[in-house]
């Protein structure tokens, strides 16, 4: 039988999973799934808190936030284009030309 | 209701008619920041009108009282950056319309975030004004520096807002429930605190962080203000964080008011705010770099509005809101200095400041106001937040932690100073060189100062008009501890 509790464990195996990716990629394109990946753990959190507690609120709340990820990784995306622009690869090897 | 509407309306349309109208707008430079500039200024009156109307909008927006101070702290905030991006507008190549948009944006999502009684609508708020600042901190498109540092505060900011909505995910499970009263109701009539709560809350404190910078999660914040345009590091020093700050205090004090939580959360601000004016000033104190020394004292500056929270009182919530009012004229002021002598030739770095008192007296005094207001000199905003926060957390009982707020605005002393003596007491390189500093910026410049001195000798009013706008939140908010 399954519970909400598995559920939980589920988003939050995927969350560090993408906690992983997010801080020990170098390819900024990884580094973008890897946020992916953490917001689908929170989606999977969402979603089943609301299927458990009967919670309609919940799912409403799941679709704004595909919504808000879908403008994040538009806004990430363009950002990362600009890095490969100037310099060639879209990873964080070139970014740290400010620390002197 | 109806002004509030009309300033939220102006605030979005605005900024998505100046965004529509970009090919037609980029032809007429001063009609696009008068359109601007006019929005923001409306948008401000407008909240100031809807002041004394509360209401409710849609069952989780909060019009009025807060929410109104809130508008007009953050319209406010949009409109001084407006005029310091119209004193040299000939920089932003990458779109002048697009950067008016950004920064009305970046005012409606603090504003949303701040009336929201509701976790989705905090959300939105949040990441609003987030996305807008990581594209106006990579506005220099063709500028490695500001590619680079816009790259660092997306990856860091993903991160926050992720962590951040873990938190609200594990409080939605927690609360059962979005809306602030429905989470303060659960938990008030459970017999124990669920589980969840706890992981919740601490993800919910870590976003917070990452967002307003506190230490141990600012490493974004000196290289994002570095490679930042000056205008877009002085929005982003104001703009959001004002708006998290009040929001995260709404939030901690309407949702999570119960005294078995709001010890906890007390006690992880303490500590947060210890360490943020602790690392942020030491850090300052050996910048060369004056824009990265501003991005240090932002970080022991946010330590300081946080002793408010930490209080947890009405009073240290109501100093908290005046801190932020005078922080947001203050540092305004100085990245706009920075920036009008940018342009007028003189570089960023401390070095380069020599002698300016000579040079350009006019812009090396507001500067200097400014900086006295940041260190805490009396008669400036600066003291008058200070004064009141250190008041509340010494009410509150946390004499410990006041003695290190206040021993830290002494060493702050050391790097606000070494500035000012630079600009007036050593020679120049070349001074026969005088600066001229644009008209527009020096308009900026004093409208700022007035705000800063006007605070700083008058904060009654202010305090007066905050403390009735908390009122009916009054039966929420831990009284002592």
């Amino acid at each position: 039988m399954l519970t909400l509790n598995h559920f939980l464990a589920l988003g939050a195996i995927l969350f560090a999973i993408g906690l992983y990716g997010l801080l020990s990629r170098r390819n900024l394109v990884a580094i973008l799934m890897s946020v992916e990946i953490l917001l689908n753990a929170i989606l999977v959190n969402v979603v089943a808190i609301a299927r458990f507690n009967d919670q309609a609120q919940g799912d409403v709340f799941a679709l704004f936030i595909i919504a808000i990820a879908a403008a994040e990784v538009a806004v990430g995306l363009a950002l990362f284009l600009n890095v490969f622009r100037l310099n060639g690869v879209a990873t964080v090897d070139p970014l740290r030309r400010m620390k002197e | 209701m109806v002004f509030s509407l009309i300033a939220l309306l102006l605030l979005a349309l605005g900024g998505s008619m100046t965004l529509l109208f970009a090919t037609v707008l980029e032809r007429n430079p001063v009609m696009t920041a008068g359109g601007g500039l006019g929005v923001a200024v409306l948008a401000l009156m407008f909240f100031a009108l809807s002041y004394e109307q509360p209401g409710v909008l849609l069952g989780m927006y909060q019009l009025g009282g807060l929410s109104a101070i809130g508008g007009m702290i953050l319209s406010l905030i949009a409109a001084l950056t407006i005029l310091g991006v119209m004193a040299n507008p000939h920089k932003y190549r990458a779109g002048l319309s697009e950067i008016y948009a950004l920064i009305l944006f970046t005012a409606l999502g603090g504003t949303l975030m701040i009336g929201a009684n509701n976790l989705l609508l905090l959300y939105i708020g949040i990441e609003l004004s987030s996305y807008s600042t990581y594209i106006l901190v990579g506005y220099y498109r063709d500028e490695r520096y500001s590619t680079e540092a816009a790259t660092k505060y997306f990856v860091l900011g993903a991160l926050a807002s992720a962590l951040l909505l873990y938190g609200i995910s594990l409080l939605f499970g927690a609360g059962g429930g979005l809306y602030y009263d429905q989470i303060a109701a659960t938990l008030a009539a459970a017999d124990t605190l669920p589980a969840l709560l706890w992981p919740g809350l601490a993800l919910l404190l870590a976003g917070f962080g990452f967002k307003l910078a506190l230490v141990p999660f600012h490493a974004w914040t000196p290289d994002a203000y570095q490679g930042a345009p000056t205008m877009a590091a002085a929005l982003l020093s104001v703009g959001p964080k004002a708006g998290a700050v009040i929001a995260l205090g709404n939030l901690l004090t309407q949702a999570l008011g119960l005294e078995a939580i709001s010890g906890v959360w007390q006690q992880a601000l303490i500590w947060l705010a210890v360490l943020t004016m602790t690392v942020g000033n030491l850090q300052a104190l050996n910048q060369r770099n004056l824009k990265r020394l501003l991005g240090y004292s932002s970080v022991a500056q946010l330590g300081t509005i946080i002793v408010g929270l930490a209080a947890g009182t009405l009073a240290g919530f109501q100093a908290v809101i005046l801190y932020a009012l005078g922080y947001a004229f203050t540092n305004i002021g100085a990245f706009t200095s920075i920036a009008a002598l940018r342009d007028a030739g003189v570089g960023e770095e401390v070095d380069d400041y020599a002698g300016l008192g000579k040079r350009q007296p006019q812009a090396a005094l507001l500067f200097t106001l400014f900086l006295l207001s940041l260190a805490g000199v009396p008669l400036l905003a600066g003291f008058a937040g200070k004064l009141f926060v250190f008041k509340s957390a010494v009410d509150a009982g946390l004499i410990v932690l006041a003695t290190i707020a206040v021993l830290n605005t002494v060493i702050a002393y050391f790097y606000y100073f070494r500035v000012i003596v630079k600009m007036w007491l050593q020679p120049a390189a070349d001074e026969a060189q005088p600066v001229n500093v644009n008209a527009i910026a020096m308009t900026a410049l004093a409208l700022g100062v007035i705000g800063v001195l006007v605070i700083g000798t008058f904060p009654g009013p202010f305090l007066e008009a905050i403390a009735t706008a908390l009122e009916p939140l009054g039966g929420l908010i831990i009284v002592g501890r």
